[in-house]
């Protein structure tokens, strides 16, 4: 009997130290788009009140109640991260796909994450325009990710197939910073 | 040695060696390359760019023409590094340019004897014939002869960094004006940005004497440069220019982060260039003084009256042993007056105002004039013209002060045009003319160190105001408030010689003239005649007197004459630094397949494909050529069975109630009408009637389906439907995603396909369960996977995807089980011979310009619906009988082959574009057949079956006879896809 065993994209890419910054691999249950139709927010809302507790996020912001989060993807797209058992079945109000293969999920942390990150994504980094409760659809190193704020850095998102790419450029930017501190 | 027993701000316990032209020299910690250069009595410095004339020092920052250095050896070097900026590091080593065989003997320096003949516009009117002669001789000597600085010629394996920063204000120099803005704000809270070229910061404060508040200017510097250091909200970015202004408050610029290391760890980089963001931005850039215009005022001792404030105050070097003065202005006066301070012997202050002030302690020339210098590598004497006749002053340095000029550079980035001060005579920036940033101190005009202060206090409670913030009530430092006390003067008239404008580029005041006599008189005529302000240093010490000239020539006042356009960058900015990160493979991001490290433990050959790599062939031991590989993994998939990784087809997820509605309007065919459970083959047009993309989809429920586009258009699909969704059709209840990356997919072709697929599968399927065109869920080993059944073969086919991290594991399980049938991987040299075989489409046929009609397609464009394109694609021109169609060609025998891109004509006919018949757009050599075969579109191809033709490659200068035959060569009524 054939098992398929699964395999991380960041499967010996990860953990990465250098100065006061750490990249680490995280692991999100399940990552899940979902795009209510037209009228059936409300409604798609509700059931994931019910089910995971989160509602749906502003423009650009995160709806979280403990690991249970749904971030702004774009204009009425959402991503769910959370456990796909307790999925309720909105397939007739919403477009949903699982795309928890497709982001490889990590976080950039340290004292000067952003000073990292600031190396490789063009948007305003600092905590008074960018922090816990919001999201941005952006690039890292001209690759297309998805940069949320944590406690003590940030959870980057990238495609799976360019994760590879995107850990050398972090980890290059990490080297710069973390010389340049010394 | 020139180094003054005390003082200054270098670090006399810290020494360093340094080697310049090959010899070893001290300086200290603190020095610049210049300063430690002057301190040692090194004068000497370069030769110039046309005439190799001998060049000294003329500044102390980056304005500098003259002290050009090569830095470094190999691959490191560096041409054209400022020696007045470069931080004076152990083992540096410095190289003076354009001089053969040695600096003090240029045999080069013949040019200055025949300066007559390298006037402005000499290259132009000599070297115009014969023509050929331009590239082989006339240019490869002028190159040699002329120049400065030499590429190392191999690639710069230096390391490079860029980065962004935000902030609400954002100061650009920190002399007294930037550190008084940078204080105010950041008191008031904003976040700032404090950028400075040097390496200390205090601007002008660090070469002067005078006080503030009671105490030095440099401690005041020092003392707030610290208090901005320990305050959270402020970023002091040293060794960093601002370079450039640009849309939206964004600011380029340049931290020099290594070039002051000796050892630089391992990775740091060399340079970093900032793309800064502010809100509002203070320019606090100064002033850079003007020379004046004299015979012979580019020898080696001739400097700036402020440069010379500089090398005595802040390094402690006295630039020469009997030091004079030549000014217009109270500032020359200045620097006599810290020289006999610092017990430096001034020789006299030649003041070309009658109105001069008295000396304090050195004699004063008034309405004098220099009219000569002496000296031929360093200067010895300079004749002065007085009221009471001509004078000769022994003098080894000479320092001269023609006035300041406002630094507007960075206001001119965006087309402002700096306005005209009579008081000053001098430009000054215009009001907003950069959005959202305001000019401060000297850089305003205003040069005294309390105007400084002021307008750097002002501006900063002005950006405070308009941010909703408040100004804490601070009051001003006490400082000098000298009003500038100036006579216009540009250059001495009356005089024999030359007299230069732009050193670095050899410019002379004659070739101002010279161009105004050949009726060069706008201002960028007259530049790009004269090459002034061309080089390195953009005419810094050189614009003001040429404009001065020219409009003495024309009778128009400087005003009137006007200004060339100041353009980015500011100071010279390293390729390498714009385009760090891009290096190497830095310039595109690697896309892997899910089955990438199987591929590379099999040594596949990989190749790119939009950004990803993909395996062009799997070779086995013994197979030495391409075709070897090729020809064997064909003749694998139409024998028994071959897999390869098709994960970059573009995979959209389309849900929702319109859905179907969606792919009728953007499909040529009917999808509404595709039963749930099959796959249905598609094409798509652009607005204009041409095809867009060919490819399947899948309907796996009543409003659920999976698009696949090409994979190299798989982003141009998801942009065009997404426009599609968005603007044209923006009440259709839709959704569209991507799925690529979730998917790993693998497509299995071959008569054994199916015994690989059920050997897989929890429950097998056979031709009547799950017949072509079908597609469906299925298990395989615990995972749930999709099934189509789908081929780009023309062979038995199956694609199956299952979520990505099972990718891996899925493509070793296909693997081995593929080899146990007696077939294995095969890449995308064989994919393609198997679809030219097959007459299937990709881009090289589907190249923008074809119409389904051409592509033989037509019967799928539905006469019952409409669709994109279809409109357009009824014009006379896409419908017209000589369009080029799709046929296939096959050249007997294994010989010849054919040629991408190669075109068609009729036999005997003059192979010339007018005859042209059509092009080459695919070929390969098939095994299946035994020769080589194509894809072509060819004029009303369709009704010339079994016409000979020939192929003219006149790029490889190939010539071949082949025949046409119709589009699929195998398998036409397509049985073995339905066995």
């Amino acid at each position: 009997m054939l098992d398929l065993v699964a395999k991380s994209p960041l499967s010996g890419l990860l953990s990465l130290t250098q100065g006061s910054v750490a990249l680490t691999e995280a692991t999100p249950a399940s990552i899940i788009s979902i795009v209510p139709f037209k009228g059936r927010a409300a409604e798609a809302e509700a059931a994931l009140q019910s089910a995971y507790g989160v509602g749906l996020p502003p423009l650009g912001g995160v709806s979280q109640v403990a690991q249970n989060r749904v971030l702004w993807f774009g204009d009425g797209q959402y991503l769910l991260i959370a456990d796909r058992a307790e999925m309720p079945k909105i397939t007739e109000i919403a477009a949903v796909t699982d795309q928890s293969d497709a982001w490889a999920v990590m976080h950039l942390e340290g004292r000067d994450a952003a000073a990292v990150l600031a190396r490789l994504c063009p948007i305003d980094l600092r905590p008074e325009y960018f922090s816990k409760g919001q999201t941005a659809r952006t690039e890292v190193a001209h690759m297309p990710a998805i940069v949320t704020p944590t406690v003590n850095g940030f959870e980057i998102m990238v495609m799976q197939s360019l994760v590879k790419t995107a850990v050398k450029s972090l980890h290059s930017a990490m080297k710069s910073v973390a010389v340049q501190k010394m | 040695m020139s180094r003054l027993t005390t003082g200054g701000q270098i670090d006399r316990s810290q020494k360093i060696a340094f080697q310049f032209d090959g010899r070893t020299f001290q300086g200290f910690k603190g020095d610049t390359l210049a300063s430690a250069l002057l301190a040692n009595d090194v004068r000497l410095v370069g030769r110039s760019f046309k005439y190799h004339r001998p060049r000294g020092i003329l500044t102390a920052g980056s304005e500098e023409p003259n002290a050009l250095m090569q830095m470094g050896l190999g691959d490191q070097t560096t041409p054209n590094v400022r020696a007045t900026t470069q931080e004076l590091h152990d083992g540096l080593i410095a190289a003076s340019q354009n001089r053969f065989p040695s600096l003090a003997f240029d045999l080069l320096s013949v040019n200055d004897l025949m300066a007559p003949f390298f006037s402005a516009g000499f290259y132009y009117k000599t070297f115009m014939w014969p023509k050929s002669f331009w590239e082989k001789l006339y240019e490869p000597i002028i190159r040699r002869a002329a120049g400065l600085g030499a590429l190392s010629g191999k690639a710069d394996t230096a390391l490079y960094d860029k980065a962004f920063a935000f902030c609400d204000l954002l100061v650009i120099g920190a002399g007294p004006a930037g550190l008084m803005a940078a204080l105010t704000a950041a008191k008031g809270g904003l976040d700032v940005i404090l950028a400075d070229e040097d390496f200390t910061l205090g601007g002008r404060l660090n070469s002067e004497t005078f006080e503030i508040d009671g105490q030095p200017g440099r401690d005041w510097a020092a003392a707030t440069v610290a208090e901005l250091a320990a305050m959270d909200n402020v970023r002091l970015m040293a060794r960093t220019t601002v370079t450039g202004a640009y849309d939206g408050g964004t600011y380029g610029a340049l931290e020099r982060v290594s070039h002051h290391l000796s050892t630089p760890p391992k990775d740091r980089p060399l340079e970093t260039f900032w793309r800064i963001v502010a809100k509002r931005a203070i320019l606090a850039g100064g002033a850079i003084e003007r020379p004046i215009a004299f015979p012979n005022n580019d020898r080696p001792g001739v400097m700036m009256a402020a440069a010379v404030r500089s090398y005595a105050n802040r390094f402690a070097v006295a630039p020469g042993k009997a030091v004079s003065v030549f000014t217009n202005n109270d500032d020359g006066h200045r620097t006599a007056r810290d020289l006999v301070a610092l017990g430096i012997t001034v020789a006299a202050v030649i003041d070309t105002r009658r109105e001069a002030p008295y000396g304090e302690g050195y004699p004063v020339l008034k309405g004098a004039e220099v009219t000569d210098t002496k000296g031929r590598l360093g200067l010895r004497e300079v004749i002065v013209r007085t009221e009471s006749g001509q004078k000769t002053i022994k003098t080894d340095c000479l320092a001269v002060s023609g006035g300041w000029n406002p630094s507007v550079h960075l206001t001119c980035h965006m087309n402002g045009r700096p306005v005209w001060r009579e008081d000053i005579a001098a430009f000054v920036p215009v009001e907003n003319a950069i959005p959202g940033l305001l000019t401060v101190g000297a850089a305003l005009g205003d040069f005294s160190t309390h105007a400084a202060l002021a307008t750097g206090q002002k501006a900063a409670a002005t950006v405070l105001a308009e941010m909703g913030k408040t100004t804490s009530a601070e009051k001003l430092p006490k400082a000098e408030d000298a009003p500038i006390a100036l006579a216009p003067f540009w250059h001495v008239k009356g005089t024999k010689g030359r007299a230069w404008l732009d050193m670095q580029n050899d410019v002379t005041t004659k070739d101002i003239v010279l161009a105004h006599q050949e009726n060069f008189r706008s201002v960028e005529h007259m530049k790009r005649y004269t090459t002034l302000g061309m080089a390195t240093d953009q005419g810094k010490t050189a614009n003001m007197g040429a404009l001065a000239i020219m409009a003495d020539l024309t009778g128009r006042s400087i005003p009137q004459t006007g200004t060339t356009t100041f353009r980015p960058p500011y100071t010279p900015v390293a390729m390498g630094a714009l385009g760090a990160h891009g290096a190497g493979k830095g310039f595109a991001p690697e896309r892997l397949l899910p089955s990438d490290t199987v591929g590379r433990e099999l040594n596949a050959h990989f190749i790119e494909l939009g950004l990803w790599y993909r395996p062009s062939l799997y070779p086995l031991a013994g197979e030495t050529h391409w075709r070897h590989t090729c020809d064997r993994e064909v003749r694998m998939v139409r024998g028994t069975v071959g897999i390869t990784d098709v994960t970059p087809l573009g995979k959209i997820d389309i849900q929702g109630p319109d859905a179907a509605t969606l792919l009728d309007r953007v499909y040529t065919n009917s999808f509404s009408t595709l039963p749930i459970g099959k796959v249905r083959y598609g094409l798509m047009l652009r607005e204009d009637g041409a095809v867009l993309d060919d490819g399947t989809t899948a309907r796996f429920g009543e409003n659920h389906y999976v698009l696949t586009a090409t994979g190299g258009a798989a982003g141009l699909v998801m942009t065009h439907l997404e426009f599609c969704t968005q603007v044209l059709w923006p009440e259709l209840d839709v959704s569209v995603f991507s799925v690529t990356d979730q998917w790993a997919q693998y497509s299995i072709a071959g008569p054994k396909a199916r015994d690989l697929v059920n050997a897989l599968v929890d429950d097998p399927v056979t031709n009547e369960s799950f017949p072509y065109m079908s597609c469906g869920e299925a298990m395989i080993g615990g995972v749930k996977a999709r099934l189509f059944r789908i081929s780009f073969s023309g062979e038995l086919g199956y694609e199956i995807a299952v979520p990505a991290r099972y990718g891996d594991a899925l493509a070793r399980a296909l693997g081995e089980q593929a080899k146990a049938l007696g077939g294995g991987w095969y890449g995308l040299e064989a994919l393609n011979v198997l679809r030219i075989e097959k007459g299937l489409l990709t881009h090289a046929e589907i190249d923008g310009r074809v119409t389904p009609d051409d592509l033989g397609l037509g019967k799928m464009v539905s006469g019952k619906k409409d669709c994109v394109g279809k409109t357009l694609s009824g014009r006379g021109a896409m419908l017209a009988e000589d369009r080029e169609q799709l046929v296939a060609l096959k050249i007997p025998g294994e010989v010849n082959a054919f040629s991408g891109g190669g075109h068609l004509f009729k036999v005997g006919e003059k192979m010339i574009t007018a005859n042209d018949q059509g092009h080459i757009t695919s070929h390969c050599f098939s095994p299946t057949l035994g020769h080589p075969i194509a894809l072509a579109l060819l004029k009303n191809g369709r009704a010339r079956t079994g016409e000979k033709l020939v192929m003219k490659d006149y790029a490889r200068n190939l010539e071949i006879t082949c025949e046409v035959c119709a589009p699929v060569h195998l398998d036409p009524k397509g049985e073995n896809l339905r066995a």
